[in-house]
């Protein structure tokens, strides 16, 4: 046999491997792994494993505090819910709070801290050792003292222990001074407590006793004051109360109101006293509102002129809608009138808040259930001691302040960023940011200091600003927290010591001073202790002691303190100081409807708290800004679709915003809920917000508001062109 | 040449054949050992008397814990109780640091796979061996057999590489599972096994 | 046996839109539940993936007698020759028997699509992408639902993992029969205002079958004869009318950020 190898050898040998691999399990099994393998791929994320669990917390992404269940796998959140038996939340989370577990892996999260440099229009963020920031830091301070020039703090979430601990650190510099947020959700209760001089602590709202709401502005169903109360006071459940809505625009709000006022962006107070005047020709104030209001008589010489005629004129709503709502709100039940911020708009400004919570203490709103009621107010952390005074920031004198240290550590607020600005000296101004996210206010830093985001650093909730009675909650860390981040109370106290001052109190970091606080509420022996895991109540007086009370705090509880009497005794104020300014737009109210041939729109600037309250959302949130058309994005101006015919805009296009300001390019959508005249613009997420790092500082719509009374924003004259 | 023929053939058939059915398998599979090695028989034997549900208990809202934590060791291994090297490097390397062993688990299914315990266990009264044979008396935890392509155990193809299967307790795929389900008249959807 | 073990449950929705202020926690809380990942920077509400969206309709008047309606869209789980059943070349959707869900099994598709073409109510969602979480966000994943790749269709499954847990949980007590209280889909549970309102359709006892046989209530594209499990209502006749045309008017492209 010839034993040299020919191709035919070679083809048989290969018929006969195929026939034999065949026979064999070998192409079946491979195909089955090919398949298993190619739907394995390494790059598809794997849930993680572990022992399930749950742990209580609560949300501190806004200042309502929601109580919240977390459930865990091996000691990580995976997901949050809501707790059925918390009285503030009312068993629900919002979007933010749905996916706050998200945060802590935020793209824009800060790991170290950083020197932001704009440069020719671009920001370029290099990294920079604490030791020296601290230095630099130390170097500013001692620089304004020496140049009488003010060291301030802009806290986005004042009301905290941490916030008292800035005014005790801020006392010892010269022009030392803490500003709270500008427009954040119940700043405009600051004026009608100046309205009630004789009236100590603080105003809450009485939702539970009202029966009837008027709401200037303040978006109830859209998160506004604690969005649980709102719930059930709009219906969802027992107590139907009657809602009247005044907003330029339609809202969610709007949808739910028994009636929609929608006013000309402006004509609030127009409004207000449009309504006080039918009040009074109607003789629907109460004697016992009538006998302790002191300028009655001036007031009712400043509504003369606003009959429901010439209020609609003004206002643009309905003479008889104004006559109805008025007649409603005094003879439907307790009423009470609300003067709103808009998480992205701003306040209503002081003249036009006087106007309308002068309505309501005309209703009687101070005097009984169901409108302001007075409440006790949180004890601070420590000892008293000198304070830096708090001052809004349009007090502040302009080209004042050396140095400012923006407090975001706990939580963001929307703003136009000029407002604080013009507030920073020419040259040489240090702005020092607390942040855990290199997004929102904190990109307009000098320098960046990473903090603990939602999750993993001790978080207080204080009383949010509408509630009836005090609170205090604590969100409690469920992951440990990463290198790099540092505590806001260590670094003020490093500050501190960096410039050679002795150190205010005995607290090294944010957990030690929000146990102090809980101890001093133990110590005070009032209200009570609910459990977020089965509601259980305990009266503080039975809590043993501090440390037993901080255990129940920690482990997901709410202390509510006792409501005050609501029959208040105290005169107050309808004008507030406010008069000649009112005086004058009443009447000046038959020109408020001018409008300006160069700027015939109004710009108005909304927001909704669940994204303004943090600089960084979860990304899955682009599933109601990206991926559906359910919530405006920021990129988009929206007008009444004849306002864009007159301007021959068409939806979809792209525009240009202009105001006195800047401008800012837009895409024009059309929506007929908006009024005509008007342009609605939504101030946020962002797209850093939302996850893209590189987008941070981009410009928006709030770079361009400006200009109103005092520190509003909201209504600046504008024009839209297509770009 | 007829001969040679068929020669060529046969060899070319035997030889895939002898690769397929010895070659393949062997090189198909990656063995592994356990990271410690673990007697069922001792913990279950007289000695430490621990019952299976001791260790891989039925929770009350019906998930099964499967392999335990390293803290359910920690709370008689804390310090070591015998004198065997791998006792002594659960204690130094796992124990100590707080360290979860990482098991290689024979029964691990694909993450889109969900299976409960509690309806097989209470609903069917089907004992551990059913499924998993006599792991529970085993003395030593054989080495992990892992397929290098998709990196599941031998376990869940099949020892064997064809398909009739030799005992109840061999292969733990789909056709295994539904075979099973057929038998005993479950109704079978894919929404029950799924995720 | 015990009762009600060998009866099939239809499981559906009642959704009430006078309630629905259009939050979007519906959206939010399902995204979490199912692992469905984060948009990219690309993506546009024709790629997204939202297994509930809720989309937005107005009344169509002028201001300022414009009103909105809410109306929060999911899988209707049709309970008649379900569309995308009928289209699927792998069997990758089957009707549920035990449940009455409509089951999309990701690791069966093939990604061909069909199925999206096949469903009137545009509820399938198709994997253009492989899905990317932010570094780390993997450690915040569920682990009860699987993590689907790119070129596969998904869409709402009435939160079945839950269903799953429930009935773990039920057999662990010996029992073949859920409890109610322990499947409530994510939608479900995170609407503030408890607008949606969840349960067995073939249960007389259930909310829902009561509220489905309202006179308020309607169906989506009933005409079309799917008999979906999902159901609206509203004492709105405008917005009742809704459910017999295209949901909401096209939003122009480029007016999302």
């Amino acid at each position: 046999m010839k034993t040299n190898l020919t191709r035919r050898d070679i083809l048989r040998f290969a018929g006969g491997a195929a026939a034999g691999v065949m026979l064999s399990p070998a192409p079946w099994r491979l195909t089955d792994d090919l398949a298993i393998w190619t739907q394995n791929w390494s790059w598809i994320p794997v849930p993680p494993r572990g022992e399930p669990s749950v742990r209580m917390t609560a949300c501190s992404l806004c200042p309502a505090g929601c109580a919240v269940k977390a459930r865990c796998i091996g000691a990580l959140p995976v997901s949050l819910h809501a707790v059925a038996v918390d009285t503030v939340s009312g068993g629900a989370l919002c979007p933010l709070g749905l996916t706050g577990h998200h945060l802590p892996y935020h793209p824009s999260r800060l790991s170290a801290p950083a020197r932001i440099v704009h440069k020719d229009g671009t920001r370029r963020t290099l990294p920079v050792q604490i030791d020296g920031l601290l230095a630099e830091v130390a170097r500013a301070i001692a620089m304004a003292a020496a140049s009488g020039q003010a060291v301030a703090a802009l806290d986005m979430r004042p009301g905290r222990s941490v916030s008292w601990v800035w005014r005790r650190f801020l006392a010892s510099r010269p022009g030392g001074v803490v500003v709270p947020a500008p427009g954040r959700a119940g700043a405009s209760l600051t004026t009608v407590k100046a309205m009630v001089p004789e009236q100590t602590g603080a105003f809450g709202l009485d939702f539970e006793g009202a029966r009837a709401v008027l709401s200037f502005g303040a978006p109830l169903a859209d998160g506004w004051g604690t969005p649980g109360r709102a719930a059930r006071l709009l219906g969802r459940g027992s107590g139907k109360v009657h809602l009247v809505q005044v907003e330029p625009v339609r809202s969610a709000t709007t949808e739910r109101a028994d009636r929609w006022l929608p006013a000309r962006p402006g004509t609030e107070a127009l409004l207000a006293l449009g309504l006080g005047h039918v009040l009074l020709a109607e003789g629907l104030v109460g004697a016992q509102a009538a006998g302790r209001a002191r300028d009655l008589a001036e007031y009712a010489a400043l509504v003369s002129a606003l009959s429901p005629e010439a209020a609609a004129a003004a206002t643009g709503v309905p003479a008889e809608a104004i006559t109805a709502t008025a007649r409603e709100l005094a003879r439907g039940g307790p009423a009470l009138v609300i003067a709103g911020e808009d998480a992205g708009g701003g306040r209503l400004g002081r003249v036009a808040e006087t106007a309308v919570w002068g309505l309501g203490l005309l209703l009687g709103g101070g005097t009984r259930p169901g409108g302001l009621v007075p409440r006790a107010e949180l004890p601070e952390p420590g000892q008293d001691g000198p304070l830096a005074p708090l001052r809004e920031l349009h007090e502040l004198a302009d080209r004042s302040v050396a140095v400012l240290f923006l407090d975001t550590s706990a939580g963001d607020a929307a703003f136009p960023w000029a407002l604080v600005e013009r507030k920073l000296v020419a040259r040489g101004a240090l702005v020092v940011a607390l942040s855990p996210f290199l997004a929102g206010t904190a990109v307009r830093a000098d320098l960046v200091v990473p903090t603990a985001p939602f999750l993993e650093g001790v978080q207080e909730l204080p009383t949010p600003f509408d509630a009836p009675a005090a609170t205090f909650a604590v969100a409690t860390p469920l992951l440990q927290p990463r290198a790099g981040a540092v505590d806001p109370i260590a670094f003020i106290r490093a500050v501190g010591g960096a410039s050679g001052a002795k150190w205010v109190g005995p607290w090294g970091t944010s957990e030690d001073v929000v146990k102090a606080r809980a101890a001093r509420i133990h110590r005070g022996g009032r209200g009570r202790l609910v459990a977020f895991a089965d509601g259980a109540v305990t009266r503080t007086a039975e809590v043993s002691s501090p440390d037993a009370f901080w255990t129940v705090l920690q482990a997901g509880a709410c202390w509510q303190d006792e409501r005050l009497a609501a029959v208040q005794e105290k005169e107050f104020s309808l004008l507030g100081g406010v008069g000649g300014a009112l005086a004058d737009r009443a009447a000046n109210a038959n020109t408020a409807t001018r409008a300006d041939a160069r700027w015939p729109l109004t710009l108005v600037p909304r927001g909704l708290r669940d994204v303004t309250a943090s600089a960084a959302v979860s990304p899955v949130l682009t599933k109601l800004y990206r991926e559906s058309g359910l919530r405006r994005s920021p990129a988009a101006a929206l007008v009444n679709p004849e306002t864009a015919r007159a301007l021959a805009l068409r939806a979809g296009g792209n525009a240009v915003l202009e105001t006195a300001n800047g401008a800012v390019r837009l895409t024009v959508a059309t929506d007929a809920g908006v009024m005509p005249g008007v342009v609605e613009v939504s101030v946020g997420p962002d797209a850093s917000a939302l996850g893209d790092r590189e987008a941070a500082g981009a410009a928006g719509v709030l770079d361009i508001c400006g200009g109103g009374e005092g520190e509003t924003w909201g209504g600046s004259a504008a024009r839209l062109a297509e770009d | 040449m007829r001969h040679r023929a068929l020669l060529m053939v046969g060899v070319g058939a035997g030889a895939t054949l002898l690769c397929g059915w010895f070659a393949f398998p062997y090189a198909v599979f990656r063995r592994i050992e356990q990271p410690i090695q673990f007697s069922h028989k001792l913990h279950t034997g007289e000695k430490v008397g621990r019952a299976c549900d001791e260790c891989h208990t039925l929770t009350a809202d019906g998930r099964f814990s499967g392999i335990p934590t390293v803290e359910k060791c920690a709370s008689c291994h804390a310090e070591p109780q015998g004198a065997t090297p791998d006792e002594k490097r659960l204690v130094d390397e796992y124990v100590k640091p707080g360290r979860e062993i990482p098991w290689l688990v024979y029964a691990r299914q694909p993450e889109n796979v969900y299976f409960a315990h509690a309806p097989h266990l209470k609903l069917a009264g089907l004992a551990c061996e059913s499924c998993h044979g006599r792991h529970g008396a085993s003395d030593h935890l054989r080495p992990f057999e892992e397929n290098r392509l998709s990196s599941y155990s031998r376990d869940i193809w099949g020892r064997s590489l064809t398909g009739p299967r030799r005992t109840q307790c061999e292969g733990m795929t789909m056709a295994d599972c539904s075979r099973c389900h057929q038998q005993h008249g479950v109704k079978e959807s894919c929404l029950m096994c799924h995720k | 046996m015990e009762n009600g073990a060998d009866r099939n449950a239809r499981y559906g929705m009642v959704i009430d839109l006078d309630r629905c202020t259009g939050c979007g926690a519906c959206a939010v809380a399902c995204a979490v539940e199912n692992n469905v990942p984060p948009a990219r920077l690309q993506a546009t509400d024709r790629t997204g993936l939202t297994w509930m969206r809720v989309y937005r309709a107005d009344n169509g008047k002028a201001f300022p007698d414009n009103r909105t309606a809410f109306i929060p869209i999911s899988c209707q789980h049709c309970g008649h020759h379900p569309p995308c059943v009928a289209v699927c070349p792998q069997n990758a959707v089957d009707v549920d028997p035990e449940t009455g869900v409509v089951s999309q099994i990701p690791e069966r598709c093939l990604g061909c699509r069909y199925c999206m073409v096949a469903c009137p109510f545009h509820a399938r969602y198709f994997n253009w992408f492989d899905p990317t979480w932010p570094k780390g966000m993997e450690a915040a994943l569920n682990p009860d639902v699987s993590v689907r790749m790119r070129g596969v269709v998904e869409k709402c499954n009435l939160c079945h993992s839950r269903w799953q847990a429930a009935k773990a949980k039920a057999a662990a007590a010996g029992r073949r029969v859920i409890d109610p209280a322990d499947y409530v889909p994510a939608c479900v549970e995170a609407c503030p205002e408890k607008a949606i309102a969840f349960g067995d359709l073939a249960d007389p006892a259930s909310d829902v079958t009561g509220l489905a046989r309202s006179a308020d209530a309607f169906r989506l594209l009933e005409e079309l004869g799917t008999e979906p499990k999902m159901c609206f209502r509203s004492k709105r006749e405008w917005v009742r009318r809704l459910g017999d045309t295209d949901v909401a008017r096209p939003e122009s492209e480029g007016s999302r950020g």
